[in-house]
């Protein structure tokens, strides 16, 4: 490939400002917010960013026509290597789309381009009694692009669901660099719901320019209560009692005790610090409705051996106590200079065991593990704590990390909960699915982009893709059938 | 058991009737040889939905692929295999306090796998949304006879591509579903249902869509009438202090309404699954069609086919203002397939309006191409079922595509990767 030719046409499409090739101007576009080390960096021929569809587009059919790669790329602050462009090619920045091109308090929906961020949506409809409900714990960074990619979930996903339930319909660049809009199944539409599989299809199968996103009336009434804990086991039973007795908590978060002491001295949101456990709910609905299942909680909480419990008083307090689970991955730097973020889920009746797993895991490998994350949905987020710079803890926490995905795949759980699999997982894709499983979901790569040329070598473990797929398929039905092919 | 149950005019060539995965997997294989292809049945209540099939070489019956797989109440999460009853699914769930918020229509034939295939929604729609988002897991045989599973157990789960809610509302065209995992949730402690009669149709659908604009709690609500005067309904679900709260406070704020009429508790479900029952309860003349809107524009569709529509009798709009949902029930002899389209163009809408033919005679769907899927999705729709199911084994004929029309995968081959 002519590598001059190649950019000059970029810079055609792009403007010589929309186009980065130079090495030190890539540098940040070798990595995205997973741990070095769990996953590979990779420089890319080069970095675009396309101000509109039209662009994009463009992009993608000069690269179909070169056989060049493409990886879509929001904020960087996906956690599974998914923007980080292995085997080189293009990266398509998406952050300089950032519109909102419409928003509707009938209907409630907004229609807004990959590169809005999170949290901006939500500050920017909440006037008009709205917000979008998915709120990643990075979502002051992240884009909405970037949420539909990796279907990124959040505390308040809980009650509400994740990414993929707020998506009402995609403008996609595909493959080939035809553009198209779909809609999600919703009354009226029927065919296959495209939708549903390219939310959370990590950036493998088209690139998504326009979003239309569902958004939810704000609660009439909130209340944020803190609940503290003299053992783990107690404070996962409660969550387990909690959700046992038919109440849907907007939120149901658990920081344990290396957490609190990270961020309490930190931040001062008001978490005892001798406590081993707390859980951090938020409940909303109406004001009668949100009166009765605070008192609810409260009750579950002490039978479930509280040693304190505390409902917050004013909005300021509210956020002062979600401030320490906010900020708890940012407070971490007290406690070691790296951690690495784990993502795994079990079923909720499983925490205790997994929680203890966990802690068994943390002295065998004589390694500290920090624990915040959703206990309402089982989505564990252990947060392994090293030094980068000690020789052999990278070496250590990747074991342990072996160890902990195998022992939550084996209490029924999964890999990822909202991180997705990117480069980081795929090897342990094998853990839960079949040789069929995976050679199905290659199918649905194949169907849309034959030539593997969007966001390649993700998810699907090697030996999935391509012609290998229909080759493992045929010799297994040749085998059942006794059929000896020449 | 349905046995030999009519599809469309036809009687089956051959009924069989699998009872695992390995056994639906042999059947698909075996059709490799010759031209034939697999209708899957559930409980066979929505088989006049879609194109019109005119021949039935193999009825796969999966009404044996029942039972609970797995059942953890403190997990709410349930893994059914895909031929259970809904009814038997809801009577397990019940029993530990525990349900799944969907309109199913003749809950005693409809199974599992069927609603989820279907896509069916009713109109809890609203607050509660559909059985896609309580999909967090499937087990199925796609049509080339590959036995696959994707998802699992746990109500959080990004690892791979979200094959099971690809299948939803795909109607058995990519595979046979053999078994779900799906969220559930607590029952309702209370519900409650508000209803009114004879109430000029513009005010009352104009007055619903209002109400679910400013009381977003309520489960669901709809207006049915045939353009002169309508029926509404108004059913709140939850916590029996806030619902009674509500119920008050709409009628002190929507008095325009007239919803003087109220149901508790069984009397409110049973009213509910009767008026599902009804919309499915449909006879051999009748043509059912759900027209997707928003809320924002659905009152001014409404007013747009009943002057196109005004010529025709015994038109019913079967509104859900909340969700967008609009089903026009008419008579078959009184507009053919064409008329409608025609209908749909002069309301000025343009082609952005979609439909689903719910349920239409045999000969009304025939020859005609009856979803409303625009060309440039149906390429890449194609590009899957190539995928999927190959030699088009599965359905043939029934969603949007046609064994001539989709051979050849639009987006590429096999052969152009290498």
């Amino acid at each position: 490939m002519d590598r001059n030719a190649f950019l000059a046409e970029l810079k055609t499409i792009c403007g010589d400002r929309g186009v980065l090739h130079e090495a030190a101007d890539l540098l940040v576009y070798e990595y995205d917010g997973s741990v070095d080390g769990a996953v590979d960096t990779e420089r890319p021929l080069a970095a675009v960013l396309p101000t509109s569809t039209e662009q994009v587009s463009a992009v993608v059919r000069l690269a179909y026509r070169y056989g060049v790669p493409v990886v879509a790329r929001g904020a960087g602050t996906g956690l599974s290597g998914g923007a980080v462009a292995r085997g080189g090619g293009v990266i398509i920045a998406l952050t300089r789309m950032d519109r909102t091109l419409r928003v509707d308090p009938v209907d409630r929906n907004a229609l807004v381009e990959p590169g809005v961020i999170n949290l901006e949506l939500s500050q920017s409809v909440g006037p008009q009694g709205m917000f979008f409900a998915p709120d990643p714990s990075s979502q002051k960074a992240c884009t909405i692009g970037g949420n539909v990619a990796e279907n990124s979930g959040g505390p308040h996903c809980l009650k509400y669901g994740v990414t993929t339930n707020h998506i009402l319909g995609l403008e996609v660049v595909l493959p080939d660099g035809t553009v198209t809009w779909i809609d999600a199944h919703g009354p009226g539409v029927g065919g296959l719901d495209l939708v549903a599989i390219l939310v959370g299809s990590e950036g493998m199968l088209g690139i998504v320019t326009k979003i239309l996103v569902r958004l939810m009336p704000t609660p009439e009434s909130v209340h944020v209560h803190l609940a503290a804990f003299g053992t783990m086991d107690d404070a996962a039973a409660c969550v387990t009692n909690v959700i046992g007795a038919g109440i849907l908590p907007a939120s149901l978060e658990m920081m344990d005790q290396l957490t609190i002491k990270a961020v309490e001295p930190a931040y001062h949101a008001g978490y005892p610090m001798d406590a081993a456990a707390v859980l951090l709910v938020e409940v909303d609905g109406t004001g009668a409705e949100v009166d009765e299942m605070s008192a609810q909680i409260e009750g579950i909480a002490n039978e479930s051996g509280a040693t304190s419990f505390r409902s917050a008083q004013s909005a300021a307090e509210q956020e002062l106590l979600w401030k320490g689970r906010k900020m708890a991955l940012a407070a971490m730097g007290r406690l070691a200079p790296n951690y690495y973020l784990h993502d795994t889920v079990v079923p909720r009746t499983r925490l205790t065991e997994t929680l203890r797993a966990v802690s068994d895991i943390s002295h065998e490998f004589r390694l500290d593990i920090a624990n915040v994350f959703h206990a309402g949905d089982g989505n564990l987020h252990p947060l392994m704590l090293f030094d980068r710079r000690k020789s052999g803890d990278v070496e250590r926490i990747l074991e342990a990390s072996h160890e902990l995905i195998k022992t939550c795949v084996s209490m029924g759980g999964t890999l990822s909960g909202e991180h997705g699999i990117g480069s980081e997982k795929q090897g342990y894709m094998e853990l839960i699915y079949t040789g069929e499983d995976l050679a199905a979901m290659a199918g649905i790569k194949l169907a849309f982009d034959p030539r593997e040329l969007m966001n390649p070598e993700k998810v699907l473990p090697k030996g999935y893709m391509c012609g290998e797929v229909r080759a493992l398929h045929n010799q297994a039905m040749a085998q059942k059938h006794d059929i000896h092919p020449m | 058991m349905i046995g030999t149950q009519r599809i469309e005019a036809f009687a089956p060539e051959t009924v069989v009737a699998p009872s695992s995965d390995g056994e639906i997997s042999e059947i698909l294989q075996q059709l490799r040889e010759g031209d034939a292809w697999v209708v899957p049945v559930g409980g066979g209540t929505a088989l006049s939905t879609g194109n019109a099939v005119d021949r039935v070489p193999v009825q796969m019956d999966l009404t044996g692929v029942t039972g609970i797989l797995e059942y953890e109440p403190a997990d709410l999460t349930v893994s059914v295999r895909a031929g259970t009853r809904w009814s038997d699914l809801i009577a397990t769930l019940a029993a530990h306090g525990q349900t799944i918020p969907i309109d199913v229509p003749f809950t005693e034939k409809a199974t599992v796998g069927g609603v989820v295939a279907a896509g069916w929604a009713g109109p809890r729609r609203l607050r509660d949304g559909t059985i896609k988002d309580l999909l967090i897991g499937a087990s199925y045989v796609r049509g080339d006879g590959l036995i696959a599973k994707a998802g699992g157990m746990v109500v959080k789960n990004v690892s791979g591509f979200e094959i099971p809610r690809l299948l939803h509302g795909s109607y058995g065209s990519l595979a046979v579903i053999t078994s779900v995992n799906l969220k559930v949730i607590p029952s309702h402690e209370s519900e409650l249902t508000m209803r009114s009669e004879g109430v000029p149709f513009k005010d009352a659908a104009d007055g619903v869509v209002q109400l679910t604009r400013s009381e977003p709690t309520i489960a669901a609500a709809v207006v049915d009438g045939n353009g002169a005067e309508a029926d509404a309904a108004i059913r709140l679900s939850g916590r029996a202090k806030p619902i009674r709260e509500l119920a008050d406070r709409i009628r002190l704020e929507h008095g325009d309404l007239q919803l003087s009429n109220l149901l508790e508790g069984k009397d409110s479900a049973q009213w509910w699954q009767r008026r599902s029952d009804m919309l499915a309860a449909t006879g051999d003349e009748d043509v059912m069609i759900e027209v997707g809107s928003t809320p924002a524009t659905i009152n001014r569709v409404v007013e747009q086919l009943q002057q196109q529509l005004s010529g025709v009798e015994d038109v019913t709009f079967y509104i859900s203002p909340g969700t967008g949902s609009l089903t026009v029930a008419l008579r078959s002899a009184a507009l053919d397939h064409a008329s409608w389209r025609h209908v749909l163009e002069q309301t000025g809408l343009g082609g952005n309006v979609r439909y689903v033919v719910l349920h239409a005679p045999f000969v009304w769907r025939s020859g005609a191409q009856v979803w409303s899927i625009p060309e440039d999705q149906r390429t890449i729709m194609g590009a899957l079922k190539h995928q999927f199911d190959p030699e088009h084994r599965l359905n043939r004929g029934r969603l949007w595509d046609s064994p001539s029309a989709s051979d050849q995968p639009a987006v590429g081959t096999m052969e152009s990767m290498t």
